[in-house]
């Protein structure tokens, strides 16, 4: 059954297209179709587009008033009947758990009340999807984490965080893809490079993958790394 | 090459007008802080109006020319000199082979552009030479300009008389005119009146990315957290701590804050030259005046 958003001005430049309140798979299925569909068939009218737990954000194109995009974008939205979303790549990210690399799990031992080697059993074995790729150049926010790992975002978030730290924030993991400030709590590394300039099409991270975490001892994390 | 930086100011950075279409990548267009000011810099020198400009914040250094060629300053006045002589600003100067220009400190906003014939040649990245700070990637190295850099244009070739276009643009900053943000309804009447009532102050710890501003503290009415969801260019989010932070052209593609108001984007280039210190007042306008007021401006150029 597809969905009636809402359809809305979110500024003088942008226009914002809500699927639904809360987290849910339909939902996510909606903003994920139509994500793509925008990409593919609103490039004469919008700059770019970001994509949300439940909405989409469109920047309009200098010279589209806001009124000529409500009416693109709602003509889109009647121009679907249905649903289709191709079945999802699963991408296998080694991670190393390693104290060292694992700076706040002090932080959700407190927080959830498990031993570490708990926590990376959950960690590891969450249903994992892509939701969006938001806030830093290629960070995907993933859901699906075993509920009882949430954590709450740091105080004060940290100056940089390398690139390939693994993190909890809030109810969501992700993995930071280059250095960039952030305040989530951060439970392991990746060596896997998610983002590069060269590449941006075929990052190994995409809106709507599925995420498989596998461990990894520090001297595999090292020889992987080379 | 064509430019020496001998002393670099506050932060000196290559931009254009930006690096569009690939928000959904997690990648924020970045661009000019006040993009009117780099394109009437590129229009006084006959440039395409996205030619690479040198964005100077705060206080200017010291460039030598190795080549001749045509410069222009917009924006905010900063104390400058070429070879000793005041230099004027919105206005095409020719510029000798081995002349140096000196920018010192800003007189009022924050920023001023200075723009050469054909624009900076920095090598594209995705169709942009924008800086893009975070990724530390685009403009000249992904970073703010140092001493010893050098940067090329291309020769000079312009033999007629540069025209002195100069637009009447409103560099009023003591108002921001704002719509309605997505959250305006989590924020109750006496929240929005201490918003629309008084005066707020930009903090130190502002950037590219976002304008800390301190004032009185707003608060929204539920303990509620929001999804997070695509950040408008201008949106004003209000975290816990109460202090609101407009986000600027660096800033992050999605955000978790509630949205209380968005500037207007025909203000944003007053926002590009606010620098700490200042004082200024929120006024809701409807989207759209708004709009009236944005393509009044888009249609001087």
């Amino acid at each position: 059954m597809i969905k009636s958003p809402i359809v809305k001005p979110a500024s003088d430049r942008t226009i914002l297209v809500q699927f639904g309140s809360g987290i849910s798979e339909d939902i996510r299925t909606h903003v994920l179709f139509y994500s793509k569909a925008f990409v593919r068939s609103l490039n004469s009218i919008i700059n770019d587009i970001s994509p949300g737990y439940t909405s989409i954000l469109v920047r309009l194109k200098k010279e589209i008033p806001i009124s000529k995009g409500l009416v693109e974008i709602n003509k889109l939205l009647k121009s679907h009947t249905e649903i289709n979303i191709s079945n999802p790549k699963t991408v296998k990210i080694p991670v190393c758990y390693d104290e060292e690399f694992s700076p706040d799990m002090k932080r959700v031992i407190k927080h959830t009340g498990y031993s570490s080697c708990e926590i990376i059993k959950r960690h590891l074995s969450g249903d994992y999807v892509v939701y969006f790729i938001g806030f830093s150049p290629g960070f995907p926010y993933i859901g699906g984490m075993d509920q009882a790992l949430e954590t709450p975002r740091l105080e004060s978030p940290r100056f940089a965080v390398p690139a390939g730290a693994v993190a909890i924030g809030g109810k969501q993991t992700g993995i930071y893809p280059i250095e960039s400030p952030g305040g989530w709590n951060i439970i392991g590394r990746t060596h896997l490079p998610l983002f590069k300039w060269s590449t941006l099409g075929s990052s190994p991270i995409k809106i709507g993958n599925r995420i498989e975490f596998h461990a990894v001892s520090k001297n595999k994390l090292l020889s992987l790394n080379k | 090459m064509s430019l020496s930086i001998l002393k670099s100011g506050f932060q000196d950075l290559i931009q254009d007008l930006g690096r569009f279409g690939y928000t959904h990548l997690g990648i924020s267009p970045t661009g000019a802080a006040d993009n009117l000011s780099l394109r009437m810099g590129n229009l006084l020198l006959g440039n395409d109006i996205n030619k690479a400009g040198m964005e100077i914040t705060i206080f200017g250094g010291a460039y030598r020319f190795n080549k001749k060629t045509t410069i222009a300053l917009c924006g905010s006045v900063f104390q400058s000199t070429i070879n000793g002589n005041d230099i004027p600003f919105y206005k095409a100067v020719k510029i000798d082979k081995g002349q140096t220009l000196f920018v010192g400190p800003t007189t009022e906003g924050a920023r001023c552009y200075l723009t050469v014939e054909h624009g900076f040649d920095v090598p594209p990245l995705l169709e942009s030479r924008s800086t893009h700070l975070m990724a530390k990637a685009g403009g000249f190295d992904g970073c703010n300009l140092k001493k010893g850099d050098k940067l090329n244009f291309s020769d000079s070739n312009f033999k007629g008389t540069f025209n002195d276009i100069i637009f009447k643009i409103d560099n009023d900053r003591s108002v921001l005119l704002v719509t309605k943000g997505l959250q305006y309804n989590l924020f109750d009447s006496s929240n929005r009146s201490l918003f629309f009532g008084e005066e707020f102050t930009v903090s130190h710890n502002s950037n590219r990315m976002g304008l800390r501003i301190h004032g009185p503290k707003i608060y929204k009415n539920t303990s509620n957290e929001i999804l997070t969801e695509g950040l408008p260019l201008g949106a004003i989010q209000v975290p816990g701590n109460g202090n609101p932070i407009i986000s600027f052209v660096d800033h992050q593609t999605t955000g978790g804050y509630p949205k209380i108001a968005n500037v207007i984007a025909a203000d944003l280039h007053k926002v590009g030259q606010l620098k700490p210190g200042d004082k200024f007042m929120f006024k809701l306008v409807s989207l759209d005046e708004a709009e009236k007021l944005y393509f009044e401006q888009e249609s001087l150029f």
